[in-house]
């Protein structure tokens, strides 16, 4: 936050008077936090392993960074969207404002929620999937010492940082791309060709340490799959996702005739948009369980995988809130020239949040596994007996666990919006002149009531993330935290996927009436794709991601039990 | 320990190279920097007092 904080500023500035210096500042910003998200995680991670012979004990970082990641991500995705619904309903509904108007005394707490929701939110979520990952790999590779070595304990760290090693030369590559681009040049040609260059990095150094270390092409193959399942979430995502796919049209049509069918057709297609990318990232760990001889060691290396570019993605994600707020800076500021240059940037940070969404998305849902079957292995677990009713009952508790969770989240965020809409309506009835733009609106304000609602909020889930599993297993035992972990995973991720999406689609269809189509601004189908844009924040922003790491925090609460529960 | 060493160097060095060339461009524009400067205080009152919640409920 620290790095970025001050770059939207930059990129606005710049934006005045070249589109290529507004890239390059926002993308050098959003690098120094990029690379700083695997950077930190591989300083703790490498020194906690070189030093502490007991390698169980890293199960503690893992723990302590899901744990701080779910309240960085639920407190950053409520002050986000209660900012940004309290200024679009009362700002753009009710005033016909247009976005980020000076006149909205919403305007900043929404562009501060980019920063401590997308930025800050997201870094942790991906901070704690990255250590999570090699934690469990190293607790995995300990059981396969007398397959492969001593090797196999060291092999996920290293094949991480070859992943770092990779982003960090992705950046480098579009770095160079900017300095010889002149005159037109495509952001989006050049980001994803620095994706493809560190992918491609990633998969041979990944071929050679599996070759090198382990002496095993299937651990390699194991690695490849991970990083072709995050290509394929991409893909789908971008399906359900994106202005020109037929969901995202068909939603805005349905719009035509209200606000209800737009929302019930964005949940038609949210519904149906989890089960090709399940097949697809489970598909993962199925294959590289079949290549390598069933051995759970190359499912925890699948889960590695699709961590492997997330340095560079990291810094694309980072790169879209940047420019969105320099957008927002601009109009505020009131420059049209800064304004132009910066919308054609703002898409392409819209299409990288939707790629580092679908990679947070398949490296949780990996993550969540190999956590519970770290777990299973580390307990001893080895059959799950599952016509036990309490073991049966365990998992529909788990089941409905997640949906209480994400309840919660969307509860809290409303309840938030609900403080903010009446503030702000407040203050245009209070404040005079306000709406004829002759005086300021009080900012601080509505800043003070996301950042106390934010914080206050985020208690009860992660109280419900530690003591749940605690309950479980001291409660019932081993075997019934195992099927409570199972109901939660096998109830979160679908959800997850789901609000993600589905989230994602309403906004996208209000982009495309805005773009002009079916009346355009103004129109009701505008103030249709609107509410279902409203609907879709606290779904796509707070409720999608939160639920990722609550699984895994449950799942990490488990693993940090299980001597207490075997003793 | 040695692959780690060299991509943890690597990586700050990178990271310092980004920030300081980031840090060394200045907003010209005054309406710009006020209005990046209440972002700024914003999202720091945010988290400072987010970084004490978590660190009291966390222990």
């Amino acid at each position: 936050m620290i790095m970025i904080i001050k770059v939207h500023g930059k990129a606005a500035d710049a934006a005045r008077t070249s589109s290529l210096d507004a890239f390059r500042i926002a993308f050098m910003g959003g690098s120094s936090m990029g690379m700083l998200v695997p950077i930190a995680g591989l300083i703790g991670l490498t020194l906690l392993y070189f030093y502490f012979p007991d390698h169980t004990m890293l199960i503690g970082f893992g723990f302590g960074s899901s744990l701080t990641a779910l309240f960085a991500q639920i407190g950053g995705g409520i002050y986000t969207k209660a900012a940004d619904i309290g200024a679009d309903l009362v700002g753009k509904v009710e005033h016909g404002m247009p976005e980020d108007d000076p006149r909205n005394p919403g305007v900043i707490a929404d562009l501060v929620g980019d920063n401590v929701g997308d930025c800050a939110g997201r870094g942790s979520d991906l901070f704690q999937s990255f250590s999570g990952d090699v934690i469990t790999g190293i607790i995995m590779g300990i059981a396969f010492v007398p397959k492969y070595g001593p090797g196999a304990v060291v092999f996920p760290l290293l094949l991480q940082t070859a992943g770092v090693l990779a982003s960090n030369i992705g950046i480098m590559a579009v770095r160079m791309f900017m300095s010889s681009a002149k005159g037109a040049f495509s952001p989006s040609r050049i980001l994803n060709t620095g994706l493809v260059i560190t992918a491609a990095i990633a998969i041979l150094s990944a071929f050679a340490l599996s070759v090198y270390v382990l002496n095993d092409v299937s651990i390699f193959v194991a690695a490849l799959s991970g990083v072709l399942a995050v290509f394929a979430a991409i893909f789908i995502a971008r399906h359900y996702t994106s202005v020109t796919g037929k969901p995202v049209r068909e939603i805005a049509s349905a719009a035509r005739r209200g606000a209800a069918l737009d929302v019930l057709k964005g949940m038609s297609y949210g519904m149906q948009s989890p089960i090709v990318p399940i097949i697809m990232i489970l598909g993962a760990s199925v294959v590289s369980y079949i290549v390598s001889g069933y051995s759970l060691y190359a499912v925890a290396i699948a889960n590695i995988g699709t961590d492997l570019m997330i340095g560079f993605m990291m810094s694309a994600d980072v790169f879209g809130p940047i420019v969105d707020n320099a957008d927002g800076v601009a109009e505020l500021s009131k420059q049209p020239r800064a304004q132009r240059s910066l919308s054609r940037l703002d898409s392409v940070g819209n299409t990288m949040k939707a790629y580092t969404k679908a990679l947070s998305m398949t490296t949780g849902t990996l993550t969540a596994v190999v956590v519970f079957i770290t777990y299973a292995q580390i307990a001893g677990i080895t059959q799950l007996d599952m016509l036990a009713p309490m073991n049966l009952a365990a998992v529909f508790v788990g089941a409905g666990t997640s949906f209480l969770v994400a309840a919660l989240l969307i509860g809290s965020t409303t309840k938030t919006a609900e403080v903010m809409v009446d503030e702000i309506r407040r203050q245009y009835h209070t404040i005079k002149g306000l709406l004829q733009g002759k005086a300021e609106p009080d900012y601080a304000r509505c800043i003070d009531i996301s950042t106390s609602n934010a914080l206050r909020e985020m208690a009860v889930p992660g109280i419900i993330a530690v003591a749940a599993p605690m309950v479980a297993g001291v409660l019932f035992g081993p075997q019934v935290l195992l099927s409570f972990i199972i109901g939660i995973t096998v109830s979160a991720v679908p959800l997850s996927i789901y609000f993600s999406n589905a989230g994602a689609a309403y906004d996208n269809a209000k982009k495309y009436v805005e773009e002009g189509n079916f009346g355009g601004k103004g129109s009701e189908t505008h103030a249709a794709v609107v509410i279902g844009d409203t609907v879709g924040d606290p779904m796509k922003d707070v409720a999608g991601p939160s639920l990722v790491i609550f699984m895994k925090v449950v799942g990490m609460t488990a693993l940090m039990l299980v001597p207490l529960l075997v003793a | 320990m040695i692959l780690p060493a060299i991509t943890i160097t690597l990586g700050i060095a990178t990271i310092l190279y980004l920030a300081v060339s980031n840090y060394a461009v200045k907003i010209r524009n005054n309406r710009i920097d006020q209005v990046s400067d209440l972002i700024k205080k914003g999202a720091f009152a945010y988290l400072g007092r987010q970084f004490k919640t978590i660190f009291v409920f966390i222990p």
